[in-house]
């Protein structure tokens, strides 16, 4: 395979390096958003049988 | 059908679950406050399963990110062709290459992840949109370069035509400095936006304006080199028509040395012989003109094409196209019809022999004719000529939808200097009226005012004096030719023009 040229693997890799903060950022908010509703779901069963 | 194997396992998961209830019971009896400890497991088995879930999703994730470092970041993706032979510059990214990447990444992770691949959708969703912004990006960018040099030529009312094929181009092919391959259509696209790289790593600009005119071109139809850098000024074609002997050749030699010694006169200005043919057909024009020098006629046989000049002056240039075809092309409508360049010409040249015409021949004294004998042509109907190229354009204008109105026909008396002390010598008449009345062209003239936008009668001596001028009615009649140019050229031409630069 030839070796592609110097612009393509920088808009390739600029490419790559903008999905790896992308997915960091959505991952991060997924995931915030795991433990926020875990926090809630926790609090709420607490409370019910607590009270 | 359960094996023994599996009725163990069942066994086994039956007895940790019971295991647990039984101590979840126990953990729950033994305490004071059995609801806060009901509480505290559900909530931790609130929190373990949000923790496996995390944890899943971490795993999808990270499945996802390897994908994308192996297929985006090193390059492995066998979807992404190799280049063809005849393929003369690899894609860019924004040409296929992004969405390529993207079915290999989606393909990848599909077939790792199996069904929980839709809890990656919205991270291909997000490279999907990624992707579509860096397209976005890239098309406009061509478009609009594309817009802006399209623009630019139109403003510049550039048009190109290839002197060889008489074909127009939208855009030349241009051949690679490195190793001589023929790019096809250089203009931004798949292949680069601003500059495209040839196969062998050589860079290409990919437009006029960003500098491709510094590259050799190529006609796009017959493969001709064109060296007169197409598409970088104006061009003007003159397309030079008349019987055979009617002093076509000798006006073309006339033009180049009227063009020359005018530019000569002209601080800046010059005028280059482009490429090897009109190199080889007028290097030698000055020697030609001088009086007495017969010019060879153009052969019959010869393939007809245009000879290219590029005149500067005052950092303008005007690509010349004179198209010099031997008479006998003019003789024959199939003929004719093979000078496709009639259609894409504005400016005619009708080269007329004076004493070819019977009735100004029979106007000389014999002492005139036995002494002009040699240089007379044998056509001795102008109107023949006329007519058959009349036809022909008129034909090819109509099949490309065009009309005549635009177009401007000079009607050139040849041989001034022939006639000059004969009985029949203009001497300052009225080029038409002296054309009309002494050389019959009454009929041929009224024809042309009708078919042609614009039709002037220049009576002309494509000679020089022995100071190695040229005559004056040369530059008289380039000055109409280039009238609608540039003024620079024109002014060029003017005696006050020489004079202005300091020069006689």
């Amino acid at each position: 395979m030839t070796e592609p040229e110097f612009r393509f693997r920088l808009a390739r890799r600029s490419t790559a390096v903008l999905l790896y903060v992308l997915t960091f950022a959505v991952t991060a908010l997924v995931l915030l958003g795991f433990a926020r509703g875990t926090h809630a779901m926790v609090t709420a069963v607490w409370e019910g049988i607590v009270g | 059908m359960t094996t023994p194997a599996s009725r163990f396992e069942s066994r086994g998961v039956f007895v940790v679950v019971a295991l647990v209830a039984v101590l979840m019971a126990v953990y729950i009896a033994a305490g004071d406050e059995p609801m806060e400890r009901v509480a505290f497991l559900v909530g931790g088995f609130v929190v373990v399963l949000a923790v496996a879930l995390a944890g899943a999703l971490l795993l999808l994730v990270w499945v996802f990110v390897r994908n994308v470092h192996a297929v985006l970041y090193h390059g492995e993706n066998p979807r992404v062709p190799e280049l063809g032979p005849d393929e003369p510059a690899g894609y860019r990214y924004h040409g296929g290459p992004a969405w390529w990447d993207f079915g290999e990444v989606a393909i990848r992770v599909g077939n790792q992840t199996g069904l929980f691949v839709v809890f990656l959708l919205p991270y291909l969703l997000a490279q999907a949109l990624v992707l579509l912004c860096h397209m976005i990006v890239a098309w406009v960018g061509v478009v609009v370069l594309r817009l802006v040099d399209g623009g630019l030529l139109r403003f510049r009312r550039i048009r190109m035509l290839c002197p060889s094929c008489f074909q127009h181009m939208a855009y030349p092919s241009y051949e690679c400095g490195g190793c001589g391959r023929v790019h096809r259509d250089v203009r931004p696209g798949r292949r680069g936006v601003f500059r495209r790289r040839c196969v062998c790593g050589q860079p290409m600009p990919t437009l006029l304006v960003l500098g491709s005119a510094d590259l050799d071109a190529l006609c796009p139809y017959c493969d001709q080199r064109l060296e007169h850098r197409p598409g970088e000024s104006r061009e003007l074609s003159l397309a030079l028509f008349g019987g055979t002997g009617a002093g076509k050749t000798r006006l073309t030699h006339g033009f180049h040395g009227a063009l020359e010694h005018a530019a000569g006169a002209h601080g800046g200005a010059s005028v280059e012989l482009a490429g090897a043919e009109t190199q080889h057909s007028l290097s030698d024009s000055q020697d030609l003109l001088s009086p007495g020098r017969k010019v060879p006629p153009t052969q019959p046989g010869r393939q007809a094409r245009g000879l290219v000049l590029r005149v500067t002056a005052e950092r303008r240039t005007l690509v010349l196209q004179v198209y010099d075809t031997a008479g006998e092309w003019f003789n024959r409508s199939d003929r004719a019809e093979e000078l496709t360049y009639l259609g894409k010409t504005t400016t005619f040249v009708l080269v007329l022999d004076p004493l070819s015409v019977p009735s100004v021949w029979s106007t000389l004294d014999p002492s005139e004719r036995s002494r002009l004998s040699e240089e007379r042509s044998h056509t001795p109907d102008p109107e023949q000529a006329y007519m058959q190229v009349r036809d022909e354009v008129q034909r090819q204008y109509r099949a490309l939808g065009r009309g005549l109105g635009r177009t401007r026909l000079a009607v050139v008396v040849s041989r001034g200097d022939l006639l000059a002390g004969t009985s029949i010598a203009p001497d300052g008449a009225e080029p038409e009226l002296w054309a009309r009345e002494m050389m019959g062209l009454d009929n041929l003239l009224r024809a042309a005012r009708d078919d042609f936008g614009t039709v002037e009668v220049f009576v002309t001596s494509a000679v020089s004096d022995p100071g190695r001028r040229p005559d004056p009615s040369l530059a008289e009649l380039l000055r109409w030719l280039l009238e609608p140019e540039a003024d620079v050229f024109t002014s060029m031409l003017t005696p006050e023009g020489a004079a202005a630069e300091g020069v006689q």
